[in-house]
């Protein structure tokens, strides 16, 4: 390729960039470079069991993404990351059996590296919302908390607005934090109010999704159906949707009112 | 393919079903009953009348190391009374690994047995009766041995035993042959390959599941053989000789002593002119024989001033016993042929160390391991028997999650850069660092995969119970919905999406009060109508309905009959159907329960005031499964306390493992019944780190690890 061709090429792709990027990218970068702390990488061990299957406990590891809503390291994630069966209980439920699942050995890996011990202290199935708090080592110094996503009641957005959001790569990229952009396909209000979005802009759950004016419109979250049960296993439909900051604000002062109990 | 005729429980519930038990006074069995009137009496009834009193069946649990944990497992099998102090010869691989034995004598009478010594490499086990714990003070029968090697094809012999573990029982047959060797391969028991040193006698007396241990009789009435395994249809038995001797040394010494050489021959091979003599195939580094100037491809031809001749595989055994008969220490001459001449060299023969060690739980670690034997560490090239070998890892425990995970097959070489040699080093030092704590700590700990030295950091300690997070509070429906696909909905009557039908109501609660029936359609709930033509429907109008907050009143319009009802309903609280219900694993009697959620109640029609916890998981072949406790059982109390809840039983199991009763009373609600159970508890030691008794599994134990199994074999 001629030296002039490569200029060129490089002329164009730059003011390619410079036409892509306006208002939206500007304010993408800017909840990037705010929240990306926020948005943790997760492990914990799960623990599985359906009474009677003759089969004994299955136990694993499970990797996910959490996002930090406050200054002392409270997480929200989306229940079923730690249950499977998170919301499809009383589906599932065969002959008085209900699959028992139990979980242990929550950590955190934060952007500095630190990983942090969390217990669950609050989870509703219904919302597909979990809460961890940081249950630090005494014996090490406290881990230093990115700064939090903030869900304010009152963030509401409509079809076809734009949308930031954060999501991660997995272990695939080290568990990076990404940035991404996209719409609101849907508003669902009934019985409770969620959005609906692009499933190329984020299929990961319990990462935030934010309005293009940078405020967090919500998390991303799932609604999981039983599709169908056989003997090799259980189809599951799911669908992640972002449930709205109104709800998960009311569900964080629940989970701070749980915490407190002794 | 051959089998071995232990039976395990898991293929034989119906047949167990059957089972009936006889009270301890009963009599002893027909066949024998009517062989004391009968005269005079044929060699049939002469070898039974000798042996079959002394037969014994055996109810054994065994451990076996899996998933990072000791598993229990049931199974039974035969034996034979030899010695009137109570102790019976079985096999090993009906119970070498035993941690309890039940013997049943042939009149019905139980006595628990305890494990004495197992040899594994000839498949020999002596368990003793406690005869401490005997309630009759009759005398027991004993068979005795006859000459196994006086046996000829052709001789008549009977193989009795407990098949099925259900009774006892004799079939005949004939000798087929008296030195069976299973070409295809033989049966490997912890690591020892059974057939390079037994040559089985083949018969054609049938056995069956179950058979397993029980005696091979002579016309005389006297043991000539142990059966062990069935082949193509004809059975094969532990020659009485060899598994005599083997039991004699058990008995004496609780173990059985044997010597090492390192060397191992093959048969001769068919181009070499030689018409005696065995191939000399291997020599193990660090051996004996590694000392002397043998290679191989030298004709061995006399081993200490016996001639040897391995012309064909049945040879093999032979040798192989003439070796391992040798006394420990003794220093032998080889006689051996290469390049044309005769030449002699010298070997003194060691301890024959077993081929694997025993596994051990360490439950701090989530996982099991085991100590390196010589043949195992040489199996491993490892250049000693140092360090711990991982031999299984439970998939949630510390080992498992440490950072690099650790996996089966890891050899553990140091803890805190302190090195770990063996099993009993890892267990002190693991006591230590826990000493006083509740909490896991994070430990770093040196290992071996292959050639690879990996550091890690596993958080030692106890097992960390799952988090219980608080629920919201959200109103439940308290009743049984059903949905109505299009032609049950045009049955009753209906057009269009909506109504869905109670299938139930729980009584005294918000929809009871609200004034609905079993059978009402609901139409619509606060003006909305309610579909319910899919079964996914009725989950939407569940989470709909706990959308609502808890007091707040909705209207229901109901079509009950011919009318159409508008009901009231105040919006209560219960979410037991959404969530999770408490649960509480009693860990130290091995089963977990759980609150008993309205469904339970409708599914079960349980009385509205009985207070229980729905037992929803027993650990096979555990002490709770052993006392009959079974999944969906409703505990009603333990150890004479109320378990009305989770928090009720975790105060009573507490309790119960500070006091460490032996017996533990379970009172259940079974169906209609109610019944009282009686768990023989087995305490571990009161810290996370389980005691000697918890983790000993008193016989070798465990299968080869992947980097073990391929080389034993050659190797041996």
């Amino acid at each position: 390729m001629s030296r002039l061709l490569r200029w060129c090429l490089a002329i164009a792709a730059a003011a390619a960039i410079r036409v892509a990027a306006g208002p939206l990218e500007d304010a993408g970068r800017k909840v990037y470079a705010e929240y990306a702390g926020a948005v943790v990488p997760i492990s914990a061990v799960v623990r599985i069991e359906v009474p009677g299957s003759g089969r004994g406990p299955q136990e694993g590891k499970v990797n996910f993404y959490g996002t930090i809503v406050g200054e002392d390291g409270l997480t929200a994630i989306s229940a079923t990351a730690l249950s499977p069966f998170s919301g499809m209980l009383e589906q599932l439920e065969s002959g008085g059996i209900r699959p028992a699942v139990s979980v242990t050995q929550i950590r955190a890996r934060l952007s500095d590296g630190a990983s942090v011990s969390l217990r669950q202290i609050f989870t509703d199935d219904d919302l597909d919302l979990a809460f961890l708090l940081p249950d630090p080592d005494p014996e090490k110094p406290a881990p230093k908390w990115p700064k939090p996503v903030i869900f304010a009641p009152g963030v509401e957005a409509r079809i076809f607005d734009k949308l930031l959001c954060l999501s991660g790569t997995a272990e695939l990229l080290g568990w990076a934090v990404v940035g991404g952009t996209g719409e609101i396909n849907g508003v669902i209000t009934h019985p409770r109010r969620y959005y609906l979005i692009e499933r190329s802009f984020s299929n990961m759950t319990g990462v935030p999704v934010f309005r293009a004016d940078g405020r967090a419109l919500g998390l991303a979250v799932a609604r999981r159906e039983p599709v169908s049960q056989t003997g090799r296993g259980l189809r599951v439909q799911q669908i992640v949707w972002v449930l709205p900051s109104d709800a998960i604000a009311e569900a964080i002062e629940q989970a701070r009112r749980a915490a407190a109990k002794p | 393919m051959q089998r071995l005729f232990g039976l395990s429980v898991a293929g034989l519930a119906l047949a167990l079903t059957g089972c009936g038990r006889l009270p301890e006074d009963s009599t002893p069995s027909m066949a024998v009953t009517e062989l004391s009137a009968s005269k005079p009496p044929s060699d049939i009834e002469n070898a039974i009348r000798r042996v079959y009193p002394a037969i014994v069946r055996l109810d054994v649990i065994s451990e076996r190391a899996a998933d990072g944990r000791m598993r229990k497992e049931r199974s039974f099998g035969s034996g034979a009374l030899i010695r009137a102090d109570g102790h019976l010869i079985t096999n090993h691989h009906v119970a070498g690994r035993a941690v309890r034995i039940r013997c049943r004598l042939w009149d019905g009478e139980e006595v628990e047995g305890e494990l004495v010594g197992t040899d594994p490499l000839a498949d020999v086990t002596v368990v003793r009766l406690k005869m401490e714990n005997r309630r009759r003070d009759t005398p027991l029968t004993v068979a005795e041995f006859g000459d196994s090697d006086a046996l000829k094809v052709g001789d008549a012999v009977f193989a009795m035993g407990s098949p099925g573990g259900v009774a006892q029982s004799v079939t005949r047959g004939i000798v087929s042959n008296t030195a069976l060797i299973l070409p295809g391969g033989s049966p490997s028991l912890d690591g020892e390959n059974v057939g390079s040193l037994v040559r089985w006698i083949a018969h054609d007396a049938r056995i069956f599941g179950g058979n397993s241990g029980g005696p091979l009789v002579n016309s005389e009435g006297r043991i000539v053989g142990i059966n062990e395994i069935g082949f193509a249809g004809i059975g094969g038995a532990i020659p009485g000789n060899l598994a005599r001797s083997i039991a004699e040394q058990i008995i004496e010494q609780g173990r059985v002593d044997r010597s090492w050489t390192g060397l191992t021959v093959q048969p001769r091979l068919k181009g070499l002119e030689f018409d005696r003599g065995a191939l000399v195939a291997g020599i193990l580094p660090d051996s004996p024989a590694a000392e002397t100037d043998l290679q191989p491809g030298d004709i061995l031809l006399a081993y200490d001033g016996i001639p040897v001749n391995c012309a064909i595989p049945e040879d093999l055994p032979v040798f192989n016993a003439l070796v391992l008969g040798t006394p420990i220490g003794k220093e032998v001459a080889l006689h051996y042929w290469r390049n044309g001449e005769e030449r002699e060299t010298r070997l003194t023969t060691r301890r024959r160390d077993p081929a694997l060690g025993r596994d051990r739980y360490l439950r701090a670690w989530g996982m099991t391991a085991r100590n390196f034997t010589l043949f195992s560490a040489i199996a491993a090239r490892r250049d000693n028997t140092d360090g711990v070998l991982v031999s299984s890892i439970s998939a949630g425990g510390p080992a498992a999650q440490a950072e690099p995970a650790m996996q089966p097959g890891d050899v553990i070489v140091a803890m805190e850069n302190e090195p770990i040699r063996n099993l009993e080093e890892l267990e002190a030092r693991t006591e230590k660092l826990l000493e006083g704590r509740e909490d896991a700590r994070p430990t770093l700990v040196a290992f071996e995969r292959g050639r690879n030295h990996f550091l890690t950091i596993v958080r030692v300690g106890p097992a960390p119970r799952p988090d219980r997070p608080e629920r919201p509070k959200r109103p439940e429906f308290h009743a049984v919905l059903q949905h109505l696909p299009q032609p049950l909905a045009e049955t009753l009557g209906l057009e269009g999406p909506a109504g869905v039908r109670v299938a139930y109501v729980f009584p005294g609660l918000s929809a009871d009060q609200a004034g609905l029936k079993t059978g009402d359609i609901i139409l619509r709930f606060d003006g909305e109508p309610v579909r319910g033509r899919r079964p996914e429907e009725i989950a939407q109008f569940n989470r709909l309905f706990r959308s609502r907050k808890v007091g707040a009143t909705a209207s229901l319009e109901v079509r009950r009959g011919n009318e159409t009802l508008a009901l009231e309903m105040t919006l209560a609280e219960g979410a037991d159907a959404a969530g999770d219900p408490d649960r509480y694993e009693a860990r130290e009697l091995d089963f977990e329960a759980r609150a008993l959620t309205l469904q339970d109640r409708a599914l079960r029609k349980l009385p509205e005031n009985l207070q229980g916890l729905l037992v929803e998981r027993v650990e096979p072949s555990s002490a709770a499964d052993l006392a009959g406790l079974q999944i969906g059982d409703i505990m009603i109390s333990l150890a004479g306390e109320p378990t009305p809840d989770t928090a009720a039983l975790e105060k009573t199991v507490k309790t119960l493992a500070e006091t460490r009763p032996r017996y533990v009373q379970v009172f259940v609600r079974r169906g209609v019944q109610t019944l009282f159970l009686e768990i023989e508890a087995e305490w571990g030691s009161k810290d996370g780190v389980p005691s000697d008794d918890a983790t000993d599994t008193t016989a070798p134990n465990g299968d080869a690890s992947e980097e073990e199994r391929g080389a034993e074999e050659a190797d041996k």
